[in-house]
Parts: C-alpha cells; structure tokens; sequence
C-alpha cells in the first residue's frame, strides 16, 4: 500500500525578473515527503532553497508547476493553508518590544487559536522548551539561544502537520545547534513533515531521512543516504555534490567552506533574487 | 461574511498588540509627549516676539522727524497737536528725552544731536503716557543740521522747514502763516509714510485755518459741499479678518503636530518590521493581509489621536499661560463645543493622513528609505497647509474637496463659528472616502512581498489582482477605492462644466452626459479590466427576461407619488434644506429647458444617467459588495451609499431626498436581485427619471389642463392608490416565477 505524502511538490518552476533579464531561480522540481519524515532540500548559496520553501509557504506563486499539502494546492491563496504549516527562518527576529509570552500569544491570535486554549499553549510550549525563566521579559533582552527557543515555539503554536526549517542552524553555537536537532528529531517522533534548507551537508547527513540536492535550481539528485550512495558511488554528501555538480573539487570545496564561513559570519538574509 | 464577535476581539488583540510595540518604544514617547511640551511654549514666545509687535506696528506707528531748529519744532508741534481734529490720536515725543519709549535707542544714539523744548517734551510725554486711548501715531522728533542728509542716512523718516512769514488772529490766539518744504525720499516706505501723513494732517490744518479767515471775513455758513465722516464697524464672527487667518494657525499646527505624531509608527509597524524580519513570520499565518494592517492602521491612528491631545493639552495650557488665547480668539475664548469639533475633524484628517502614511512605509525595504519617501509628502503637505493660511481663501466647491486644506479651512470657519452644514458635510464625506481608498491601496501594498527583506512591490501592483487572482467579481477593496476615487472627481468635474455657460443649454446636457459616461461607465469598465474580473458576471449584463423588464416600467412609473410623499413627510419632519430663493432658482431653471427639445431633456438627463449609475452602483459596486455580504446587507449597503451619492453631488444638501433616495436604492438593488440582471433596474431608473422631468418640463401644460401638480402639499389619495396597484403588480410580475437566475 502506497503511503501518502503530507506534502508534494510537482514541477515547481520560479522566475525573477532582474531588470532586462529572467533569473531562473528554481526549475521544475518535483518531491515530496510524508509524515514523521524528515527532508533535507540542500545546496549552496543560491541554489533556491529558500524560493521553493516560500512557494510551498504560499507567500509566492510558482511561475509554473505547484506544491500541494495534504493534497490542496498551495497557490490557489488558500489562507487556511497556512494554518497546516509552521515556519522557522533564521532571517525571522522577534518583536523586541514584546516579551516571548506576549509574541506566542500574539501569534495564537494570527493563527484563529481561541485565547484560552492559547494560553495552555504557551503553558505547554514554555515547559517543552525551558521558556519559563524568561517568559515575561522584553525579547530585545534575551540571548540569541534564548530567542531562538522561543521561535522554535512560535512556529508549534498552532501544532501544524508541517514545519519548514530555513537554515535552522545559521549564526548558532554548537549548543543552539544540539538544541535544534533534538527539536528535528522531536519532530520527527510526533509525526510532522518536515523540509529543513540548509548548506550545511554534514548537518544534514545527520538530520535527514531522505534528501533533495539543488544546483542552480535544478534537483541534481533526490533520495534517501543509502539510495543516494549507491547511484553516485560517492560516501558522503559534499563529495556527491561536488562529483554531480562537475566541477573540480578542490575549488568547489573551497568555495562552499567560504560559504558556510561567510553565513556564520553574518545573519544576512540570502541572496538570492 | 459579517464579523463575529471573536473575530472583533481577535482583531482588538491584534491591533492592541501593535500599540503596545509601539507605545513602549522611546522613541515614541518622543514625539508624543516631549514635542508638545518644548514646541509650545517655544512658539509662544516666538508669537510674542514677532507676532504681537507686528500687530503694535500696525496700530501705533512711530515717525522720525527732523527739524532744523528749535523754533520750528514749537511752531509744528503746536499746530500738530492743538489744531488737527484728533489731537487725542497723536503723541508726540523727543529722540533724546527719557520720555522716548517709542524711538529705538539705535536711532536715539544716532541722532546725538537732537534736541528740544523741555516743556513741549513734558507736554508730549503727558500725552503719551495719557494711556486712555491707545494712540495710533507718534511722532517723535530730532534736531539736525541738515535734513537731506538726516533722511538720507535714514536717521529721520522725513525732514520738515518752516518759515513763518505772518500771523494771524482769531478768537483771542495768535495763528502763524507758514511757508515750507519736506525733504523725504522715494526709496523708503517709511518716508513715504510719514510724509503722506504729516502733509494730510497740515492739510487739515490748513482747512481748519481757512475757515477761521472765512470766519473772519463773515462767511460763517458751511462752505464745503462734501463732508464725509467714517464709521467703523467690527466684522460678525467677533474678529477682524486678520485674526481669523491667526486663527487658523492653531489647528493648522495642531494638524501638522498630528501628522508628526503619526509618522514614526507608520514606518516602525511597517518598514521597521520589514528591516527588523518578523514580518515574514506574520505573513507566513493565515491572517489575511487587510487585518494586519487594520491593526497597524488603529495603532497608527491612536497614536496619532493621542499625539493631537497631547498637542491641544499643551496649546492650552500655553495660550492660557501667555494670555495668547485672547489675541488669537478675542475675551470670549474658543466655546468647548468648537474645540470638540476641531478634535473630531483632526481626527478625520488622522485617518486619511494614517492611511497614506501606510501606503507609502509599506513600500519601503528599511526605515532610513521610508523617511526618503516621507521627506517630499510632508513638504507636499505643508504647501496646502500654507495656502490656507491666507485670510481670503474661501471654504467653498474645490476647496471642499483638497485634502488637508479643506480640515484647516473648516477648523477655522468653525473657530470663526462661520461654517456652513453642507460644506462641512462634503469635507467630511470627502475625507472618509479618501481614508477609505488610501487604506484599501495600503492594504494592496502591504505584505505583498513580506518573504523579501526588501520590497519589490511597484505601484502596478495597487491596480492588479494579485490579491484576488481567479475572482469573478471585484472585491470589496476594489469598491471602495473606485467610490473614492468617482465621487471627489465627479465632483470636481461637475462644477468645472458649471463653468461652460457660454455653451448653449443642449451642449451642456450633453457634457454632463459625456462625463457621467465616462465616470459611472468607463472608469468601473476599466478597473474590471484591469481586475481581470468576469465583465458580465459583475456588471450583470446578462439578457432580462420580458416580465422582469415589464416590472422595471411598472416600478418606474408608479413610485415617483411615493417618492413625493416621502420627501414631503421629511421636510414635515423638519428636514428643509430649500427655501424660496431655492424654489425660484428652480421654476427659472425649467423655464430655461424650454429651448430644449424634450427628447434631449430626456435622453441626456434621465436615460444615460440611469444606466450609467446602474453601470456602477448595481453592476460594479453590487457585485463587489455581494462577495462579502447576504443579499440583504448588500442591497442595504448600497442603496445607502447611492442616497449618499445623490445628497452631496446637489448644488446644496437636500436631506429630505435622502430618505427617498437611499429607498429608492433599495427598490433598484431588489430588482437587480430578483432579476439577475442590468436591465430591469436600467428600465426602472431611466422611467422614473424620465417621468418626473417630464412633468417638471410640461408642468404649466398640465396645469392648465387641470392636473394640479402641488409643490408644498400632500398628493391626493386616489393618485396614491392608483401608483400603489401599479407598485404591487410590479412586485407580482418581479417575483412571477421564483426560479432564480444564479447570479448572485
């Protein structure tokens, strides 16, 4: 019997248009993945990552091709959607002015939660994540792993079938880091689809179920660690991605471990188009 | 779909929650409660500084002028002050006395080598401190040498010499025969001045003179033919027009510290947001778009509103404090009902100007870019502001219409307690339905790229369908901003044709024809297609059945008694907008169709209008309304929104057509509905119309036929009963057959 898929992604295609020219910034992917599983969407800087997250999202229509969750269309300005989907984004901040008690309430609001079970919630979430010691000061005062905890429990405010993690992992310490994985693979035990972006290949060797390798937009190869071994002949992700993107190694490896120091450098957002 | 009451607390939260981001930052604070408390008390003395001895200056002017000797001094100053008709008005005083309050001691020092007549500067100083009537002119005088050079250095204003050549005698005193001369300059206002005004005082002086010789010769009895005196009069509304335009500084400040207050939130809770990147996290909830920025919108406005009583807290207090508050609004003050109403009309103007402000920080990518596109709209700002400013401009037509100078204009009519009820009704209306359209475009603005730090949105994007891509009919944002944009410029264009009177009657018909096509026709046909909307699903153009058009006629010929009836039960009510001169207007106006082929009459005032505000109200605006509410608000909406319509785009405010009018809607909106379609409704209106300009245009015919046709009193029964059988099978024939067409 054919499991079904939480969320399918069918030739979804964007272009940007950058004054007299089209950016191809994604270009006809197809994947899905299925509940309790987790999908690592990987590639360097500008592979459009973040693009097909935020047409999955619904915050952007596709060009051609769609993205479907739990079987509705996600391009047809569906809000209810939304409702099925939690974000975080390491280029999302928190209001400064509020303190976390107030944002995850604030939240609830957006999302249709009534105030009274919103409240349990952040009872819930407070206790699921150690916010307790900090749940009623102003988030401008707290540390970056302290923030970070509380956007993890923003995006399970509405406990959503889906989480998309946007490089999950930029501008944290190896603790903030630990703590997202165990947040990954707490994930993962409660049932949740969930698509993590990253650059970051040996994370995601140790996160993932199945993975999605982008390069220029393009879906270079997709499956699972042991498929993806056994069709590039290749042990580890950075080497199959360097073998399947053609170019020689030893720039390429350079080139991406300047990436990944340049993003842990600064918090920037991408840039892609 | 109507609100339900979580949704309302929901969004109370929302709105709550952008105000208290807003209220605790500092910055914030800043505005609100800091810049009202330094900036009054600094314009205060400002006012004093310059302002009130601007008003001295014009009510006591102060003369400089030199005379060569002692003696010359004694014989002007006598003639000056004994002999001229208001010796009450005029004080004389001395360059170097200590008497010399109204000389400045720059002058003084330069005129070292004054001098005078100790008793004449007791005299003058006498006079001067006087104090029972203010005087209006002093003149302060100096010795000198040489008068050219005196007034060409401008140490004098003007320079006299008097020669005495004879005397003469009357009534026991002693007069002098004086030959003499002015040195002045041309290049001086000042010497300009007071030579034209020492030369009209001995003028005087030598009248007086004159008739004493005449006396004195035995001609005693009037020898000018022309005596004319003068009488002052205050103008009504308790001030002169130079404190009215004072007047309107204060709620032109009170309207820029408004717009000042509201600035810094509009770009925290919109730019600021983008730049600071928890915008992309809100857009990624299913809350819709418009609701965010409703409650930013609130939030903006609040502390706006809060700004503006922070600022007339402050100006209170100040005015009172510096006793300001009497020069600018004289003993009686400002009564407590005006100042409401200048509140509520700053917080008009805060709605509209909040609005704006979303639509242009939903632009920008970061703060700094916000405040770039802020800079020039507060200049823009500033200039209409200015313009009102002057003492002549008058609240009327355009000016009605002008964001921000048509508030500051009716602020200071309603300090001058001279506002009109229908200009102010039309400044009001005016501005909400700016308000409305600038927030409906803010809300296609903003978030529509939220994912981005930075905006790619281009004005484009307020005309697309981003928002509602696969609609079939507008939204109801689409309508409101196409209602806001129709009415100001139908407006504008109707009073421009007003101008064309030098056209013939058929030609000015046909204009007004002309425009309402292009406004009521074109411009709803044009946003659908530029909505990408189903044309004929919105405009309801789909083909009437026969009974259904059959109904329309019916309607359109029988319900003008009752129509009549209503607007005779309003005005019995007490709500009478017109009076003779109204009615006389009017009776001249028919008369003046009569060199107007009746077809014309028709064709051009009753059928292209029906089907034009058909066009709008019942295709564009009904289908848009229709999206969101059950049949029965929508008909209510906008037959309520037609009656408007109709009340303000009169010459003067007719509110005992209104009820007719909005009823009138309701019928139009019913038949739309139960017809499915344009055209019944088309039938209906252009009927209804046609009929009553027919009768207004035959109406001597008929009366001399011996059809009584009363302006001022109730139709007769039977003419009821007879529209009212007619009314009923209309109703019958409408609902015939209860098979629907699914429009709707």
């Amino acid at each position: 019997m054919k499991v079904l898929s939480m969320i399918g992604v069918h030739q979804l295609t964007k272009r940007f248009d950058a004054g007299n020219q089209t950016v191809l910034a994604v270009d006809q992917i197809s994947f899905d993945v299925r509940a309790g599983e987790v999908y690592g969407l990987l590639g360097p800087n500008g592979a459009g990552k973040t693009t097909t997250l935020r047409m999955i999202l619904g915050l952007l229509p596709p060009t051609s091709g769609y993205a479907e969750i739990n079987g509705i269309r996600t391009d047809l300005g569906n809000g209810e959607l939304k409702q099925c989907i939690g974000l975080v984004s390491a280029s999302a901040n928190l209001y400064q002015w509020l303190t976390p008690r107030e944002t995850l309430l604030y939240f609830a609001d957006l999302y249709g939660i009534p105030p009274e079970h919103a409240r349990d919630d952040v009872a819930r979430l407070s206790e699921q994540f150690g916010l307790a010691g900090f749940l009623d000061r102003r988030c401008s005062v707290l540390s970056t792993g302290q923030k970070q905890r509380v956007q993890l429990a923003r995006a399970l405010i509405h406990d959503p079938p889906v989480m998309l993690l946007d490089e999950p992992t930029r501008g944290l310490d190896v603790i903030g880091t630990q703590g997202i994985f165990e947040f990954i693979g707490h994930l993962r035990t409660i049932g949740k689809a969930v698509i993590v972006c990253t650059h970051r290949l040996d994370e995601a060797e140790r996160l993932c179920d199945r993975f999605g390798l982008l390069h220029h937009g393009k879906m270079v190869i997709e499956g699972t660690l042991a498929e993806l071994k056994a069709k590039t002949g290749q042990t580890g992700l950075m080497e199959m991605f360097l073998h399947l993107a053609e170019i020689p190694a030893i720039v390429n490896s350079h080139a991406l471990s300047n990436d990944v120091a340049a993003t842990n450098r600064t918090s920037s957002s991408e840039s892609e188009p | 779909m109507p609100l339900d009451r979580n949704q309302i607390s929901r969004f109370g939260r929302m709105a709550l929650k952008e105000l208290r981001e807003t209220m605790r930052d500092r910055r914030t604070i800043m505005t609100l409660i800091l810049m009202p408390v330094l900036v009054y008390p600094l314009l205060s003395i400002i006012f004093q500084k310059f302002l009130i001895s601007s008003v001295k200056q014009t009510s006591q002017r102060v003369f400089h002028v030199g005379v060569k000797t002692e003696q010359e001094l004694f014989v002007l100053q006598d003639l000056l002050r004994r002999i001229t008709d208001a010796p009450e008005r005029t004080s004389f005083d001395f360059g170097d006395s200590a008497a010399s309050g109204g000389s400045s001691p720059d002058r003084a020092s330069r005129s070292t080598d004054a001098n005078s007549s100790s008793d004449a500067a007791q005299g003058a100083s006498a006079d001067a401190s006087n104090g029972k009537r203010e005087a209006e002119t002093k003149f302060t005088f100096y010795q000198t040498e040489s008068l050219e050079d005196a007034v060409a250095n401008q140490d004098v204003d003007v320079g006299i010499e008097l020669q005495v050549v004879d005397v003469f005698q009357w009534n026991g005193k002693t007069y002098p025969l004086i030959d003499g001369q002015f040195v002045m300059t041309g290049q001086s206002v000042n010497s300009k001045d007071a030579f034209d005004e020492l030369d009209r005082r001995l003028t005087d002086v030598n009248f007086q003179l004159m008739k004493y010789r005449l006396q004195d010769l035995g001609i005693t009895s009037r020898v000018v033919p022309i005596s004319m005196g003068r009488k002052n009069v205050r103008l009504t509304g308790g001030g002169s027009s130079s404190n009215v335009s004072l007047a309107t500084l204060v709620p032109m400040i009170l309207i820029l510290m408004t717009m000042t207050g509201a600035v810094y939130p509009a770009i925290d809770l919109t730019a600021g947001e983008r730049e600071r990147g928890t915008l992309e996290a809100v857009m990624a909830t299913p809350a819709s778009h418009f609701s965010l920025l409703l409650a930013k919108y609130v939030a903006v406005l609040a502390v706006a509103m809060l700004t503006a009583s922070m600022n007339v807290a402050s100006m209170t207090v100040t005015l009172l404090a510096s006793g300001l508050g009497r020069l600018l609004f004289g003993d009686r003050g400002l009564p407590f009902l005006v100042v409401l109403e200048i509140f509520g009309l700053i917080l008009l103007f805060a709605m509209f100007f909040s609005a704006v402000l979303l639509i242009v920080t939903s632009f920008a990518r970061s703060f700094k870019e916000a405040q770039a596109y802020l800079i020039p709209l507060m200049l823009v700002s500033l200039a209409p502001g200015i313009m009102s400013l002057m003492p002549d401009l008058k609240l009327t037509g355009w000016m009605a219409i002008i964001p921000l100078v048509n508030c500051i204009l009716l602020a200071r009519d309603l300090i001058s307690q001279t506002a009109q009820l229908h200009i102010a009704v039309a400044v009001i209306s005016t501005t909400v339905l700016y308000a409305c359209g600038a927030l409906v475009l803010a809300g296609k603005i903003f978030g529509a790229d939220a994912w981005q730090s930075g905006s790619t949105a281009t004005w484009s994007d307020l005309w697309g369908a981003s928002a509602a891509q696969g609609r079939d009919v507008p939204s109801w944002n689409h309508a409101l901003f196409s209602l806001a944009v129709l009415i100001p410029v139908f407006l504008l264009a109707t009073q421009s044709t007003a101008q064309f009177q030098q056209l013939s009657l058929t030609w000015r018909f046909a204009l007004n024809a002309l425009l309402t096509v292009a406004l009521f026709g074109f411009w709803p046909a044009l946003l659908a297609g530029v909505q990408h909307v189903n044309f004929s699903r919105t405009f309801r153009l789909m083909r009437p059945r026969g009974f259904d058009l059959l109904a329309g006629l019916l309607f359109g010929l029988s319900v003008w008694p009752f129509a009549f009836e209503l607007v005779m039960l309003a005005r019995e009510a007490g709500l009478v907008s017109y009076d003779e001169t109204h009615l006389e207007r009017y009776h001249d106006l028919l008369s003046s169709w009569k060199q107007v082929s009746p077809w014309v009459i028709v064709v051009l005032l009753a059928v292209v209008p029906a089907a034009c505000e058909e066009f709008f109200f019942r295709g564009y605006l009904f289908s848009a309304l229709r999206g969101r509410h059950s049949p029965a608000q929508t008909i209510f909406i906008s037959s309520a929104m037609f009656g408007v319509f109709h009340l303000i785009v009169t010459d003067f405010l007719a509110w005992e057509r209104l009820p007719s009018s909005t009823l009138m809607g309701c019928l139009l909106g019913y038949v739309c509905y139960k017809s499915g379609s344009l055209f019944p409704g088309v039938v209906l209106h252009a009927a209804h119309n046609g009929l009553l300009l027919l009768i207004a245009y035959y109406r001597d015919d008929l009366q001399r036929a011996g059809w009584d046709i009363p302006d001022e009193s109730h139709l007769p029964i039977k003419i009821l009963a007879g529209a009212a059988v007619v009314v009923l099978a209309g109703f019958a024939l409408l609902n015939r057959r209860q098979q629907e067409r699914r429009v709707f």
